[in-house]
């Protein structure tokens, strides 16, 4: 996570101090959240980032192999960490902070960001579930959806019928983590993006979710 | 082209088109909507301006052209005015007859040329005086002239040697008269020749030949510039010389009246300036005397009978001037008690203070509009004039030009804001070379020739683009109280300024705790990656405010552009350049708190 930011190579509007203010102008602001949303995007995709936080902090990166449970424990267990260093964490605050120019991205403009990613279909908002016992604070993370679910579908679908294995039962670990996905781009995909482009699938009648006595996705027919 | 009338004069304009009054030359009133007629004809486009009645001219000010038709004449050269009512079709009028001194200073000088002077020479017998025609034939030796009083004939010598000679004396006293100076009657100043008004106090001069002839010369040249044409040459029909002042609207009766006044007023001045009128009491009263005195008595009783009289005088002079003192004392006492009463009356005792005389004394006659577009000529000499407008980077809002202006007035005939604004939209309509603008929330003025405030934003774009400072990333930005600086702008009017700018989407904002700076708006030009953009985004904005006029080559040479050099500035600094100058850190402490960009 630490050589990710030297690898991504950030434009240059990311110097930009004023790209850090929020913008008064509505005009000026539109654009200015269009070049956000995009360099999220870019970003993401290029770090594989899954979920990121409005404190900047990425949640779920890389192959995730972990299933839905652990999954979900592990973004508990995050948020309950950066409770404990929200002070210090203007360096893990990645994307949202340059320190090269001294600027960052206020939190309520990070969620304004984030309310209009989610509204045209670039992200979708993590429903954390409530822990009673951490009291767990509602923080706004997205799935960033550096591919729409749409093409996530199309993608499983151009290779499950590649691979010849229309009509079996997969498990959604076979699809995101099985042997047969490396080399796809969705190999190592999130479970819960998994689920979002299954979703798809289902509507368009070409696939058929078999859940398990918890009301979780055990497994999938794609046809 | 008709004859023209020696009487007009050129005048002199202030900024606002309004004209110059001399040194103690007072306005009293003002009327618009009129147009000049000479003699029985109209002068063409003489017919419709403003007449200002001062204490010493009536003055013609054009509305259409007032640079080169205003026109003024001398209260002095006036004999006297009537006024013909409206009838029918016809305006009300009033006719201002004049003097005849011009006229026979034309006849004075034809005289000059046909009258001959005479000369004296002494008879060689008995040495008396005679007179003899300057131009007189001493050639012929039968018609030498003879002595009136021994009868005896003058020799051609003589006759020819007198008249050489008087004529060279001549010559010189010419010359000499014309260096001649004139003293003020009032503050004993020398006055050039020509002028007729003293150059200290602004009192009229005695009038001598040579400032009287100047009118003549003074209104040949004139009259090449004014070229009057007239309507037909009414003017021959004529005995006497007048002009006519059609008031096309009303106001007549009033103009009328005040006219009157300053005439009588203009008369009465000079005689007490020639003297006359105490000495014409004098002369009478010693008539008097003279006339009702017995038959002069001798002696003693002579003397004691003097010496009663004169202490019967004194003791007159004495009572009277007691008694005058004492009415006086009486009649202020009564006055005060009436002024008492008045207080009474009125809650705002300033208004009794409202002493000074002024066009907007005359609530019954202004109309309304009258008097707005009358302020706004006075407002805008008064930013023109004295340089009040350039030294605010020219450009003020109205809240300042408001405590400007009324501060100027000396408490006197304060303008209510309501006045202020409904007389500064005027300016256009009155081609006044100033514009009202409303910038975000405020009005402002601009002068319209400023080389600044004309184009606001686009000046402002490229201020920023010219002499921003470099940040670490070849991203400029300024401040407000650079911007304010340099334009010499109020930081009011920078903020409503700066605010117009983000709001068509010229600037934006990195907004610290430090400050705020402003940068051009790159988002645009980094969403399409391409220049291009920019430019195309500034001329949609035209649309929008009609002063930015951006024009591509103006972006790329902007150095030119503002025609300035910024000395301290280093100009452009190559792009990979991350390097500052120590200069320019000093220059701005906005810098140091950006200290951290230098890598």
């Amino acid at each position: 996570m630490t050589n990710i930011q030297q690898q991504f190579k950030f434009p240059s509007i990311y110097n930009f101090p004023p790209f850090f203010t929020r913008q008064p102008n509505e005009q000026t602001w539109l654009a200015q959240r269009q070049k956000w949303i995009q360099l999220i995007l870019d970003y993401s995709r290029f770090n594989r980032v899954w979920i990121l936080s409005d404190r900047g902090k990425i949640l779920s990166q890389g192959n995730v192999d972990e299933d839905d449970e652990q999954a979900y424990s592990k973004l508990n267990e995050l948020n309950i960490q950066s409770d404990d260093d929200d002070d210090d964490d203007d360096d893990n605050r990645g994307i949202f902070v340059n320190s090269r120019v001294d600027r960052s991205l206020d939190v309520s403009t990070i969620n304004e960001i984030f309310k209009e990613m989610s509204e045209k279909g670039d992200a979708t908002y993590v429903s954390t579930p409530q822990n009673k016992k951490t009291k767990t604070r509602n923080f706004n993370s997205i799935y960033i959806n550096w591919n729409r679910s749409e093409d996530w579908a199309s993608m499983l679908l151009e290779w499950v019928e590649k691979t010849g294995q229309t009509g079996t039962v997969l498990t959604l670990y076979e699809i995101a983590n099985g042997d047969g996905s490396i080399g796809q781009e969705f190999h190592g995909i999130h479970p819960k993006i998994l689920e979002n482009a299954l979703e798809v699938l289902v509507k368009r009648g070409r696939a058929q979710v078999l859940k398990d006595e918890l009301n979780r996705v055990a497994g999938v027919k794609i046809q | 082209m008709g004859q023209l009338l020696p009487y007009w004069h050129t005048v002199e304009l202030s900024g606002g088109d309004r004209p110059v009054l001399r040194e103690g030359e007072l306005d009293i009133h003002f009327e618009n909507n009129i147009g000049l007629y000479q003699g029985k004809s109209k002068i063409l486009k003489r017919q419709n301006g403003r007449i200002y009645l001062t204490s010493q001219r009536l003055i013609y000010i054009d509305n259409y052209n007032p640079k080169d038709y205003s026109l003024s004449i001398e209260l002095m050269d006036v004999k006297y005015i009537d006024y013909t009512s409206r009838f029918l079709k016809s305006s009300p009028k009033l006719i201002i007859f004049f003097k005849k001194s011009s006229s026979s200073i034309e006849t004075k000088s034809s005289n000059n040329n046909n009258v001959k002077p005479l000369i004296h020479w002494n008879c060689q017998i008995c040495s008396s005086s005679n007179e003899i025609d300057i131009n007189f034939n001493y050639s012929n030796k039968d018609n030498l002239p003879i002595c009136s009083t021994c009868g005896i004939k003058s020799n051609q010598e003589l006759i020819e040697s007198v008249i050489k000679t008087s004529i060279s004396n001549r010559n010189d006293e010419n010359n000499k008269s014309k260096k001649v100076q004139i003293e003020c009657q009032f503050c004993t100043f020398l006055n050039h020749y020509y002028l007729r008004n003293c150059e200290i106090c602004g009192n009229l001069l005695p009038i001598n030949d040579n400032n009287d002839n100047k009118i003549i010369i003074d209104d040949r040249i004139s009259s090449k510039n004014f070229q009057l044409e007239l309507s037909n040459d009414g003017l021959d029909d004529s005995k006497f010389k007048f002009i006519k002042l059609s008031f096309h609207l009303k106001g007549e009766k009033l103009f009328y009246e005040k006219f009157n006044q300053v005439l009588e007023k203009l008369n009465w001045d000079n005689l007490i300036n020639n003297g006359n009128v105490n000495k014409n009491s004098i002369n009478s009263n010693n008539n008097l005397k003279s006339s009702s005195s017995s038959p002069p008595i001798f002696g003693i009783h002579s003397l004691s009978k003097i010496q009663d009289d004169q202490n019967a005088e004194n003791e007159a002079i004495i009572n009277s001037s007691l008694d005058d003192f004492e009415t006086l004392l009486n009649k202020a006492n009564e006055i005060m008690k009436l002024t008492n009463s008045f207080k009474t009356l009125i809650p705002d005792s300033n208004l009794l203070n409202q002493v000074k005389h002024s066009i907007f004394d005359d609530n019954n006659t202004t109309n309304i509009q009258n008097s707005q577009q009358e302020l706004s000529r006075q407002i805008s000499e008064f930013l023109l004039d004295n340089g009040t407008l350039e030294n605010q980077g020219g450009i003020i809002s109205l809240l300042d030009l408001f405590v400007l202006y009324n501060r100027s007035r000396i408490g006197f005939q304060l303008i209510s804001p309501i006045d202020l604004i409904e007389s500064c939209k005027l300016f256009s309509k009155l081609n006044l070379p100033l514009i009202l603008q409303k910038i975000d929330k405020i009005y402002v003025i601009i002068q319209s020739n400023n080389k600044y405030s004309k184009n606001l934003l686009k000046n402002l774009y490229n201020f920023v683009k010219i002499y921003g400072i470099l940040d670490g990333y070849n991203f400029k930005f300024v401040t407000m109280l650079q911007i304010s600086e340099f334009f010499q702008w109020s930081l009011l009017i920078t903020e409503q300024i700066l605010k117009l700018a983000i709001e068509l989407e010229f600037l934006v904002i990195d907004q610290q705790i430090s400050g705020i700076y402003y940068y051009l708006n790159e988002f645009k030009q980094f969403y399409d990656d391409n220049d291009n953009n920019e430019i195309e985004l500034i001329q949609d904005n035209t649309n929008n405010v009609d002063e930015i006029e951006l024009v591509k080559d103006n972006i790329n040479d902007n150095n030119d552009l503002l025609g300035l050099n910024f000395p301290n500035v280093p100009f452009q600094t190559p792009i990979n350049e991350i390097k500052i100058d120590d200069s320019q850190l000093k220059k701005s402490k906005n810098l140091q708190d950006l200290e951290g960009l230098l890598i």
